[in-house]
């Protein structure tokens, strides 16, 4: 049975994309703006979090994921997830090796051109 | 033209075709996130070994010019998506005027990146063994300088593919080739170019913003 | 279902291997049973000449010390060995052959989901294998076939060739892994629900996931160790702060899910090849299919196991070590539907049953090795030994290689509508499967004893059983000889196979063998799953 397709009428409108446009420039400004205020660590948390809800404006909606259906859904979630799986067992690595073993702890590492 | 007579022959119909062809390419950027899955994880654990020789490395890039950048970038996303609404709508001289700002967005951005290349360059923040930059110092710093430029090197290449592909898509709808029945390719090649911005847009705060 | 027109021996006059006969209707075919065909001749070159060095590094191990050739040749020789059959023949062998034959014919489409990047797929192996092959003439790397860091970005022999043409190669994995899973999805035919798939395309679905998630990350790392032999970036360079532990996570992000590549598309020909041989219904069919994806995901939550002596952090070692069990729970499910399969089935003892034997023990002992090599505590004694070596030839060659020959034994008279000589056919099997265990039993020993991998010379106490291996491989080849000889005498001069000289009840035989272009005469609506064999002969969905 060949999967059927979704409805034709339900598209993104050039309205609501200029709008959604508006939206993406204004988070890039208040992004840039969030550095200038000196958080600290919570500055990246925070702008990876604005990073996350630009990313998402463009995939379900200029990338037309919001109109679409479970696969293309399905195949995105499990790249994006695969993503984090690499990131989170190499930071684990590092973070719980024996400590003489990381980078860091090697001693012919004075500057940024080595020995 | 009648819609049929584009479907290929081992098709049903066009909604399979289309369908088809969204999901292969939407398989395709899934490769594309895995591919820069190992940069993110070496930037991941190279950040949390040099934190603070990232941070001031990361001052040291510019930060203004990298908003600008993903400004122009956007802008170009939004271009794709009025290319794809006119060539759906049969449209074909805005199809290729929309197209064409979409390129001359993806220039315009990598002129931008190749003056902040220049300065690096000039400066002496360069990867690896070429690290000569006499401020920043202290372990790390020509490790961040790698990522940075294999991050954003990998995605300038994408950036220009991404053109190449717009700029084909443009001259293809100069000749009228898209229509209501025929726009698969405005959309696929529109997805790419989302996806280059997607990764930009998480590239920014990264590498500028720390 | 109205069959092509046949001749006097009941060979179809029209098939897709008489559909134009000129060398440019080859070149340039978007039939994906051509492009199978295609594949199936390179992938057997591959065999051979990763199998050639495997025998001249069998023949070195005759005597310690030097026996014909140095140290660094030998380095050459099995990293040449490792990299020709991983990539060139193991990786492709199953898939990107009985995949592209069968799939489309098996869901009732008359090809792929795009065909011109199906034949791409074809030209990206050749251009990947040239380079190959050009580094190899050249010299070829020292570095063993997975390059790990900090030797692989500094040694001088000819690295980069081979890492672009690995990385080539990896196109037209990832290729060919997204045309099956956009085939699969968007071409089943009326009534083919995911329940009724085959299990050969509930495997082919879940290696096609498997190539699309993995092989984008090897070739990142590939292109890293280029550009840091090339340009010195430091990324792997402790004298920089660079960490060469990252590459082997990187590394054996994809490669370990790789061999689940290799090895889930034999378990879909088993499953296949099981039901036919008993002429009984799958037993466990969903337990079969949702192993598929279990073996593909959780295959991606065990790559540390390769890393348990490397230096890597305390949680990944436990995690890593605990989630590798996980994954070998699927396997074992599979082992037992396939049991309960042949289990008061009507078995006819013929060369693919011979194969699924032989698949079923190595893969059972193979697969318990792997299992005490997961354990950390074990593997600190067997990393880097010939039991390891031997653990993964099990499967490799014990059972993704018999799924290849059970495959080709099976589904031949499909492909070219002949049958071979079936008393050769059991003749080779058994010299296969002998010469098999004659070769890794006593690597098994070695291992255990502390003869290490990738050594060139050892104690004089270990010759005796190097000695026996290399009988074994001697034995191994001459079988792969016999099987070359009489397939090919087949193609020629077999006797006309018919439509379904097995009687299985598998979808691929309701059309003529060897198939038309568009596969089928009339494009079929399903009513039923495959391997039904309580249904009448004549209900078959083709009708």
């Amino acid at each position: 049975m060949v999967d059927t397709a979704e409805a034709e009428h339900d598209e993104l409108s050039p309205a609501r994309s200029a709008m959604i446009y508006l939206v993406l420039l204004v988070l890039t400004v208040a992004t840039y703006s969030l550095s200038r205020l000196h958080l600290g660590t919570w500055t990246l948390v925070i702008a990876m979090l604005i990073a996350i809800v630009k990313a998402s404006l463009v995939a379900l909606f200029f990338m037309q994921l919001w109109y679409h259906r479970g696969s293309v859904r399905l195949a995105i979630a499990i790249a994006v997830l695969w993503l984090f799986l690499l990131m989170f067992f190499v930071v684990a690595d590092v973070k719980t090796r024996y400590p003489l073993a990381n980078p860091t702890a090697n001693p012919m590492l004075v500057g940024p051109s080595g020995p | 033209m009648l819609p049929e007579s584009h479907v290929q022959e081992h098709f049903a119909n066009m909604e399979v075709q289309r369908q088809a062809a969204r999901l292969g390419m939407w398989a395709f950027l899934g490769t594309e996130v895995l591919l820069f899955a190992g940069l993110f994880a070496a930037y991941a654990e190279y950040r949390s070994l040099f934190h603070e020789t990232f941070v001031l490395s990361s001052r040291h890039l510019d930060a203004i010019m990298a908003t600008v950048e993903t400004a122009v970038l956007i802008t170009g996303s939004f271009a794709v998506v009025m290319a794809h609404h006119y060539a759906r709508s049969s449209r074909s001289g805005m199809t290729c005027l929309s197209l064409l700002v979409a390129v001359g967005t993806g220039l315009a951005f990598l002129a931008l990146h190749g003056i902040e290349y220049v300065h690096h360059f000039e400066e002496g923040a360069l990867p690896g063994k070429y690290y000569h930059f006499p401020e920043i110092q202290t372990a790390g710093a020509s490790m961040f300088f790698s990522l940075y430029f294999l991050m954003t090197g990998l995605h300038s290449l994408h950036v220009i593919a991404g053109a190449g592909v717009l700029a084909w898509l443009a001259w293809r709808a100069s000749s009228g080739e898209f229509s209501r029945g025929n726009y698969n390719a405005v959309e696929m090649g529109g997805l790419y170019w989302h996806l280059v911005d997607v990764i930009w847009i998480f590239l920014f705060p990264l590498l500028y913003l720390i | 279902m109205s069959p092509s027109a046949l001749d006097e021996v009941g060979f179809p006059e029209h098939h897709y291997l008489n559909a134009g006969t000129t060398v440019r209707s080859w070149l340039l075919t978007t039939d994906h049973k051509r492009i199978g065909v295609m594949y199936l001749v390179a992938v057997i070159l591959a065999l051979f000449l990763g199998g050639m060095f495997a025998l001249l590094l069998r023949f070195e191990h005759l005597t310690p010390g030097p026996t014909y050739i140095d140290a660094v040749t030998y380095n050459r020789f099995f990293t040449l060995h490792g990299v020709i059959m991983v990539w060139f023949f193991l990786i492709p062998a199953i898939p990107s052959v009985f995949g592209n034959f069968l799939l489309p014919i098996m869901i009732g489409a008359k090809d792929v989901a795009f065909p011109r990047l199906n034949l791409a797929s074809v030209y990206i192996y050749a251009v990947g294998a040239a380079f190959t092959t050009w580094a190899m003439i050249h010299g070829g790397a020292d570095t063993g076939w997975t390059f790990y860091t900090p030797y692989s970005t500094t040694t001088s022999t000819v690295v980069a060739p081979i890492l672009l043409g690995i990385f080539i190669l990896g196109f037209s994995t990832i290729v060919t892994g997204i045309n099956f899973i956009v085939t699969i999805h968007t071409m089943r035919g009326p009534g083919l629900t995911w329940m009724r798939l085959p299990l050969f395309v509930w495997a082919i679905y879940g290696t096609a996931i498997i190539q699309v998630l993995a092989t984008p990350v090897l070739g990142l790392v590939l292109l890293l160790v280029g550009v840091e032999h090339l340009l010195g970036f430091g990324l792997f360079d402790p004298a920089r702060g660079g960490d060469p532990i990252l590459f082997q996570h990187l590394f054996w992000f994809y490669s370990h899910p790789a061999v689940y590549i290799m090895i889930l598309p034999a378990m879909g020909v088993i499953s296949e090849t099981v039901a036919a041989a008993a002429r009984k219904n799958v037993f466990g069919y969903r337990a079969v299919a949702y192993s598929s994806l279990g073996i593909a995901l959780v295959g991606f939550f065990t790559w540390g196991h390769h890393m348990f002596v490397a230096g890597q952090g305390v949680f990944d070692a436990g995690a890593f070590g605990v989630l590798s069990m996980f994954v070998g729970i699927f396997t074992s499910i599979k082992v037992f539907t396939w049991v309960g399969t042949l289990y008061r089935g009507a078995i006819r003892f013929t060369t693919p049953f011979a194969y699924i034997c032989g698949f079923l023990y190595f893969l059972v002992f193979g697969g318990m090795t792997g299992i005490a090599v997961a354990t950390v505590s074990l593997d600190v004694h067997w990393h880097d030994t010939y039991f390891v070596v031997a653990h993964f030839h099990f499967i490799m060659v014990g059972a993704a290689l018999m799924g290849f020959l059970a495959a080709l034994h099976y589904w031949f008279p499909k492909m070219f509508g002949r049958m071979y000589h079936e008393g050769w056919g059991l003749v080779s099997a058994t010299l296969i499967i002998l010469g098999f265990n004659a070769t890794f039993i006593p690597q098994f020993l070695l291992g255990n004893l502390g003869m290490p991998r990738r050594y060139y010379d050892y104690p004089v106490r270990f010759q005796s059983l190097h000695v026996a291996s290399t009988a074994g491989s001697t034995l191994l080849f001459f079988g792969f000889v016999i099987i070359f000889i009489y397939l090919v005498l087949a193609l020629k001069y077999g006797r006309a196979a018919g439509r379904n000289p097995w009687g299985s009840r598998g979808f691929e035989w309701d059309t003529s063998s060897p198939p038309p272009t568009h596969n089928f005469e009339q494009l079929p609506v399903f009513t039923h799953g495959p391997h039904e064999y309580q249904l009448a002969p004549e209900v078959s969905n083709a009708a």
